[in-house]
Formats: structure tokens, C-alpha cells, sequence
């Protein structure tokens, strides 16, 4: 998820304004200067400062582009000039088109943002669901959804997902002794 | 010397010995497979190590570590494809070797100055982490708050493409770490009385979302590059006896500066890799031959990497300011251990530091055999499906996260700083800033509101000690020189056809 520097600045220096603004309620310890409010604000400010000199920047890039670009052309004499005619394009290519050196993120897919919405989905579903369902149920669910997307042979899903469940559990259960939730198998819970 | 021996015996515990072997194995494993890299493993070893007694949690981390940055250099030999980041500096030069058929060459120098790197490390930690701590016992709040400004300079200046883009991330873990009752007012910050947060965002799981989550995200999203290693490997270890007298020069050099990057804060093992690779090439009299499977670089950063991974423990155990994001998670590990980190750790319990140091040679030695084993094995642990490998670490980081504190909204946080990473990685803001950030932010606040209380406000009372003005120098020096950088970088873009017009320079004026 790639985002131009402006937006995320822009989003940022909101954020900053938003502390400043909140730490300004905070109470003040009498008879000291400073209190809970000195050190968050300090950083915000910072973060406001630093905001600003990524907005600045991307957009000084970006107004560089459609202005250079029409008085590069005609001005090709002087650029051709420090430069054999024949090398100004790996220059330019290397810029402008996909570098050429390690395999590059490839586009994303429909595949791709099903594996990546369940990478995070799953998350939010044993949040949401593994206190009613169990942590055995709900892990098998979340293991057997993720390697199907991923495109695990379907033949070794259910057996490796089930597995993996079991023997996490073990570990994290019976071994360090960490609450997991029985849920649906409560009566049966071993 | 009572605390030498003290510390052998608690070293010799068969819980911390077969803890030791398992995460040796661990490491390799994770160092091997590419996309999981040495912080995810040490990431990952956090909620086992909640339940190890303390030079057990250690020596998991030690180990598990050390392995790994060593077995990322076998896929990067193998099929070009780095383990962990910090192989990617000479992947080309390993894979050379491959191209030739002597990857068992490259990989043998992996191996073996891995472990010449990791031992050098090793007695640097050894014999200087206690020094400095014996001079840091001098240090009152206002040297510790210079160190950690001093720290987090490093950290954004050195690990940043864009240095902004590092202030960026190091204000918003500040923020994350006020998060909560502890500060010196005790007053709830940032909570939206929610008593989840009274206690601050927990480190652990954000830290596993940070380096777990959001790797899982990367997968899902780009998928792995197709996995071919059909390499028959032979003899490891022939020629490298040759290869240590012929190139002791390079290796010495490889690891002092890799110690040395190593205990700067925030840069670690793979900053030091780059930079020995290119120290290397530079001073070489045959720099023609980098690049064609040419010995001299991989024997430089190689060593580089793995005593970086030492060096990075000195100030993480003598001040609390970890060198690198792993040694962030150690010492998050370290807290909880009751193992607080400082210079009177040295003093109060001498034994658990001399035990730390004897695990990271016991690590560095084991490295010989279990990484000839890993090599030898490598053909089929890079056959390890992904797709079945990167769900189960998911669920594997869901219940780590739960296990800290038994607590559903832990898993919040896990979700949330995974997706953060994410969408930060993609946009080029780095992560190991925000995570020195969240851990030294209280420590930051703290040792300020503590030297202005004491100073009765007076500002030049950061100054006015000899330690504490050098400290201070130093830092504004770091901000001064980076500025000025900076300010050349913008200058020769505005100029036009500038020899280098930095990342973002425009195309066309070039």
C-alpha cells in the first residue's frame, strides 16, 4: 500500500496537532513545571516538524516533474551535451521504468488480496471468535483458511492444519500453561 | 572469580544446555528460510522464553540469533534469495560462487568466519561491556538522558534512507510510549478510559507484530519467489585454513567494524554487512573481481554480520540502549526476567553476565558443527513449503501475543502494529526507530523530568558535567552533519544535472 509522502505527512501533521491539542488538558503537577504533558508534547512537536519537511518535500518533488519536463525537451542541448547522445536513455530508463535488478514486487492479484485480507482477517476472527469457539476449532479454522489461499495441496490442509492446532495447543497449554479457550469442546477438554 | 564459576555452573544446567541446542536449531531454521528473518526468530522465542528460567531465555536468544544470521547467508549462496537482511549485501558474490559450482566455497566461508566473527564479538563483550559499565556507574540521570538522545540519533540517522522518515518513526513510538500511568505525573495518557491501556501498549505484542505479523503481510501480499536449489554441496571446510592466513586482514577488519556498528544503536547486523562489503571493495587491490565469486568481500561481511550481533549487547547490557532491534526485544525480555540491564547488574549480579558471555561463545562454537549439518541439509530445508510454514507462524504469533499477559486486547495491538509495519515498510519508513522509541521513550522522560527537577529547571545543568557536555557534543554534532548532508543533497538537485541527484531526483534533468 503505497502512499505519496504528501498524504502521509498530511495524515501525520494531524495526528501531531491532535496530541498537542489533547496534552493540553492534561493536569499539571503544582509546584513542578513539568508534568505529564511536557514529554508527549515534545514529541508530537516533533513529529509535526518532521511532518512538515516530508509534505514540503514531496510536493517540491512533484512540482519538479511537470515543470522540468517541458523545458528538458527543448533544452536536450545542454543535457546531450555532458553526456554522449547514446547514454542519456539507461539514465532516464532507470528511472523511469521498473528497475531491472531483483525480481519486483509483482502486481497483486485477486488471489493475492484474498491471502492478505485472511492474513489480517484471521486476526480479528480468533479476537471475535476463539472465547465461544475454542482455540482448537478456531485455529484449525484460521490454519486451514490461510494454507488454502496460500495454495497448499489441498490433500495436506486439513491434516497439517489439524496437526499444527494440536500441537500448539500442547505446547502452549500444557507445557507453559497459558489459558487457552476450551469453548465448544469444554466438555470434552483434556 | 567466585562469579566466573558461578556463572559456569548456571551455564552447565541441562535445562539451559538442551534450551541452547533447541534454539540453535531454531535459528538455522528461521536464518534459512528466506522471509523469516533473525529479529522474527527472536520475536517468536519471546512467549517460550516468558516461561525459561532467566540464563535459559538468554541463551535461547544468543543462540537462536547467532544461527540465524549465519544460515542466511545459505539460501542468499544457494539460489541467491538472502536468508535474513543481513546476507543481502553479498548475496551476488555467494551466488557467483554457486554459478562456478563451489557453492560449498562460499558457503564454508559463511561458516567458518561466522564464527571467527561471532568469537571476536564475543571477547569485545566480554572484556569491554564490563569496563564501561565500571566507568557508567559515575553516570547521574543527565549522562543516561544524553546516551538514550544519543541513541535514538543513531538509530534514525543511520538506519534511514530518509533520515525524516526515521525522526518520523521515532516520534510515534515516543508517543506509543506514553501510552499510560507510568509517567511522573501518573496521569493516564492517551487511554480514552480504556483500562487496557492503563498499563501502556504491551511491548512484546507489538514487537511480534512488528517483526511477525507484518511479514506474514508481505507473504500474502507478494508471495515467495519460486524455490530452486538443486546444488550439490561438497566439502565445506577445504581451503578455509588457506583462506584464514591468506585474508587475515580482512577478517580483523570485518569484525572490528562490525563490533563497532554493532554497538551503535540502531544499526546492526545487516548495516554492517553493507558496510564492510564496501570497505572491502574499496581497499581491495583486485576490487575488479567482486562480484565473480572473489573470496575478500564475503570474508569481510560475513565475519561482520555475526560480531555485529555481539557488539550490539554491550550498550543493551551496560546501559539499557539496545544496539540493534533484536537486542530491543532481549532487553524487553531482560526486564521481565528481572535481569534489569545497567551498569549495577555488574556489580549486584555479576554471575549472569558472565553467564551471558559464556553463552555467546558456547553459541559461536556450536555454530561449526550445526552449521555444517545445516548446510548439508540445506537442499531439503529450502524445499520447506511456505505456504503451509507462513499460517502456522500466524497462529504461532496469535497465541505468543495472548500467552504475555492471558489478555484478548493484546491481540489488538498485535494486529494493529502488524498492519502498521506494513503499510511503514511499504512506504519506506523504517521500523527498528519506533521500536527503540517505544522501549527508551519512558526510560527518555524519566532521566529529563528527573535532571530538570533536580536542575530546578536550569537548562544548562545538560551540560555543565565533562561526560555529560561530551555526550551532548556528540549528538548535536550527528544532528549538525546530517542537516548540513541534507542541505548538499537538496542543493545539488536544485542545481539541475547534479552527479547525484538523490533518490528523488527527477529523470528527465539528468
Amino acid at each position: 500500500m503505497k502512499l505519496p509522502d504528501w498524504l502521509t505527512g498530511s495524515l501525520l501533521l494531524a495526528l501531531a496537532l491532535a496530541v498537542l491539542w489533547h496534552v493540553r488538558s492534561f493536569p499539571a503537577i503544582p509546584g513542578q513545571e513539568y508534568g505529564a504533558a511536557v514529554f508527549p508534547g515534545l514529541a508530537a512537536s516533533g513529529l509535526a516538524l518532521a511532518a512538515l519537511v516530508l509534505i514540503v518535500g514531496s510536493l517540491r518533488r512533484r512540482n519538479f516533474r511537470p515543470s522540468a519536463r517541458p523545458s528538458a525537451r527543448p533544452g536536450a542541448g545542454p543535457a546531450g551535451a555532458a553526456s554522449p547522445p547514446a547514454t542519456p536513455s539507461p539514465d532516464a530508463s532507470s528511472s523511469a521504468s521498473a528497475p531491472v535488478k531483483p525480481p519486483v514486487n509483482p502486481p497483486m492479484g485477486p488471489r493475492q488480496w484474498l491471502a492478505l485480507g485472511l492474513s489480517v482477517g484471521s486476526i480479528v476472527f480468533y479476537i471475535l471468535a476463539a472465547d465461544a469457539l475454542g482455540f482448537i476449532p478456531a485455529g484449525f479454522l484460521i490454519l486451514a483458511a490461510m494454507m488454502w489461499a496460500h495454495g497448499a495441496r489441498p490433500g495436506l490442509i486439513v491434516p497439517v492444519a489439524l496437526a499444527a492446532t494440536l500441537i500448539i495447543h500442547t505446547g502452549f497449554y500444557k507445557l507453559l500453561r497459558v489459558p487457552l479457550p476450551w469453548g465448544l469442546l469444554q466438555p470434552i477438554a483434556w | 572469580m567466585d562469579a566466573v564459576i558461578t556463572a559456569f555452573w548456571l551455564v552447565m544446567d541441562t535445562q539451559v544446555l538442551v534450551t541452547v541446542l533447541l534454539s540453535a536449531i531454531f535459528g538455522l531454521f528461521v536464518g534459512a528460510v528466506p522471509g523469516l528473518t533473525a529479529t522474527m526468530a527472536t520475536a517468536l522465542l519471546v512467549p517460550i522464553t516468558f516461561f525459561l528460567p532467566p540464563i535459559a531465555a538468554v541463551g535461547a536468544m544468543v543462540t537462536a540469533t547467532a544461527m540465524a544470521i549465519f544460515a542466511g547467508d545459505i539460501p542468499g549462496c544457494l539460489m541467491r534469495i538472502p536468508g535474513t537482511p543481513a546476507s543481502a549485501a553479498y548475496v551476488d558474490e555467494a551466488y557467483a560462487y554457486t554459478r562456478k559450482g563451489q557453492a560449498e566455497t562460499a558457503l564454508g566461508i559463511g561458516l567458518v568466519f561466522s564464527v571467527i566473527g561471532g568469537i571476536f564479538g564475543s571477547i569485545v563483550l566480554s572484556f569491554g561491556a564490563p569496563a564501561l559499565a565500571e566507568f557508567a556507574l559515575n553516570f547521574s540521570s543527565v549522562e543516561y538522558f544524553w546516551l538514550v538522545v544519543l541513541g535514538l540519533t543513531c538509530a534514525v540517522f543511520i538506519s534511514a534512507d530518509q533520515p525524516v522518515k526515521g525522526v518520523i518513526t521515532l516520534m510515534l513510538g515516543l508517543l506509543f510510549g506514553s501510552v499510560g500511568l507510568e509517567n511522573p505525573a501518573a496521569h493516564p495518557r492517551f487511554t480514552f478510559d480504556s483500562p487496557d491501556l492503563l498499563g501502556g501498549l504491551s511491548l512484546i505484542p507489538a514487537m511480534i507484530g512488528l517483526f511477525a505479523i507484518s511479514e506474514v503481510m508481505r507473504y500474502s501480499q507478494f508471495g515467495a519467489a519460486t524455490m530452486k536449489a538443486a546444488a550439490q554441496v561438497g566439502s565445506v571446510f577445504k581451503g578455509m585454513g588457506r583462506m584464514m592466513v591468506q585474508y587475515w586482514r580482512q577478517t580483523l577488519r570485518g569484525s572490528v567494524v562490525g563490533t563497532a556498528v554493532g554497538v551503535l544503536p540502531g544499526a546492526g547486523a545487516d548495516i554492517a554487512a553493507w558496510i564492510t562489503y564496501a570497505i572491502s571493495k574499496k581497499s581491495s587491490k583486485t576490487p575488479e573481481k567482486f562480484g565473480t565469486g572473489h573470496p575478500e568481500g564475503l570474508i569481510e561481511s560475513g565475519a561482520a554480520n555475526n560480531s555485529a550481533l555481539s557488539g550490539s549487547w554491550i550498550p543493551a547490557l551496560v546501559f539499557g540502549i539496545p544496539g540493534d532491534s533484536i537486542t530491543a526485544i532481549v532487553i524487553g525480555v531482560l526486564y521481565m526476567k528481572n535481569m534489569n540491564p545497567g551498569p549495577t547488574i555488574f556489580v549486584d549480579n555479576p554471575q549472569n553476565v558472565y553467564a551471558v558471555f559464556m553463552l555467546f561463545f558456547i553459541a559461536n562454537l556450536l555454530m561449526l558443527p550445526l552449521g555444517w549439518a545445516c548446510i548439508k541439509a540445506s537442499a531439503r530445508l529450502l524445499k520447506i513449503p511456505r505456504e503451509i510454514l507462513m499460517p502456522i507462524i500466524l497462529l504461532f504469533c496469535i497465541v505468543g501475543a495472548f500467552a504475555m499477559n492471558n489478555a484478548t486486547f493484546d491481540l489488538w495491538i498485535l494486529l494493529g502494529f502488524g498492519v502498521l509495519a506494513w503499510i511503514m515498510e511499504a512506504n519506506g519508513f523504517p521500523i527498528a526507530p519506533m521500536i527503540l522509541g517505544m522501549l527508551l521513550g519512558p526510560m527518555l522522560e524519566e532521566h529529563f523530568v528527573r535532571s530538570m527537577i533536580r536542575a530546578d529547571g536550569n537548562w544548562l545543568a545538560f551540560v555543565n558535567r565533562p561526560i555529560s557536555a561530551t555526550l551532548a557534543a556528540l549528538t548535536l554534532g550527528i544532528w549538525a552533519a546530517s542537516a548540513w548532508f541534507a542541505f548538499q543533497r537538496q542543493r545539488a538537485a536544485a542545481a539541475g544535472p547534479g552527479p547525484a541527484p538523490g533518490a528523488g531526483g527527477p529523470g528527465p534533468v539528468g
